[in-house]
């Protein structure tokens, strides 16, 4: 499987590698983008299976990047990984079509059980 | 309408982040009143976020060179003398944004995070609820701090 991870912090890029890693998902083939717009060009170059989005970024948004990526593919699933966790936004993200919400901070346990019946 | 967190709690709150991601723990430094560098000749980054909405709150970390080294090579995973300024501050912005998100929920806000922003060193914040945090028993600290407009003890 085909993942992107996408965060405007590069620290964060790597914890997120990381802890894939460390939940056992060592096997896919992981790229990342800085941004949102970087990570649609991405997306239209070679279309991944899950994208691991940030909720709020400079120019875009994961929630504009959902949104942007749905309108050209609409089999690529979604999950934002994100400081966002309220209720409230879990519905937006639900709503617009991401499979999971994962609030940071995050632990190895957390991703398993988003993560687990897409990746294992 | 909810207080801001006490500086005990703030620092719970930030240890519980650095906790769950790098296994790191912080505890209140002693005479965490004052901003460490305060009457120190060292130069200190600092990053602060807006959270918007009803209740306008501003949220800052700093961290001295070490402590700011500490971090980023713990979420670079690199040796802490291999981390530079860059990586400092990705990792101070990245921390705070977390930070703050913890914070927001702690007060039951349903308002908006912002972007993190660098401040230059000669725009210290001060006057702010702040606490400041060491690691274990070594010189690394950090300074954690909320600003909210109109409130007594609140910065310019």
């Amino acid at each position: 499987m085909k993942i992107l991870i996408v965060d405007d912090s590069k620290a964060m890029r790597m914890i997120i590698r990381r802890t894939l890693r460390n939940a056992g998902y060592d096997k896919h083939t992981i790229s990342e983008a800085g941004n949102g717009v970087e990570a649609l060009a991405l997306v239209r170059g070679d279309l991944p299976d899950l994208i691991l989005t940030d909720w709020n970024m400079p120019e875009m948004s994961g929630l504009e990047l959902m949104t942007a990526v749905r309108k050209e593919a609409t089999t690529v699933k979604f999950g934002f990984i994100t400081t966002e966790g309220s209720a409230e936004k879990v519905s937006q993200a639900i709503a617009g079509g991401a499979v999971f919400l994962i609030a940071k901070p995050f632990t190895v346990e957390d991703f398993q059980k988003h993560l687990g019946g897409l990746l294992a | 309408m909810t207080e801001l967190p006490s500086s005990a709690t703030l620092t719970k709150l930030v240890s519980g982040v650095t906790e769950t991601m790098f296994g790191m723990t912080f505890e209140l430094a002693a005479g965490n009143e004052s901003p460490p560098w305060k009457n120190q000749n060292v130069a200190w980054r600092t990053v602060v976020l807006p959270i918007t909405g009803q209740r306008p709150l501003t949220v800052a970390i700093a961290s001295d060179s070490q402590g700011g080294k500490m971090l980023a090579g713990e979420m670079f995973s690199c040796p802490a003398e291999e981390a530079d300024a860059t990586m400092i501050d990705d990792a101070l912005s990245e921390l705070l944004n977390i930070i703050a998100g913890q914070v927001k929920s702690s007060m039951g806000l349903e308002q908006t995070l912002g972007l993190p922003k660098m401040l230059e060193s000669e725009t210290m914040p001060m006057g702010w609820h702040s606490a400041t945090l060491k690691h274990d028993e070594s010189a690394v600290l950090i300074w954690v701090a909320l600003n909210e407009p109109g409130q007594p003890g609140s910065g310019p």
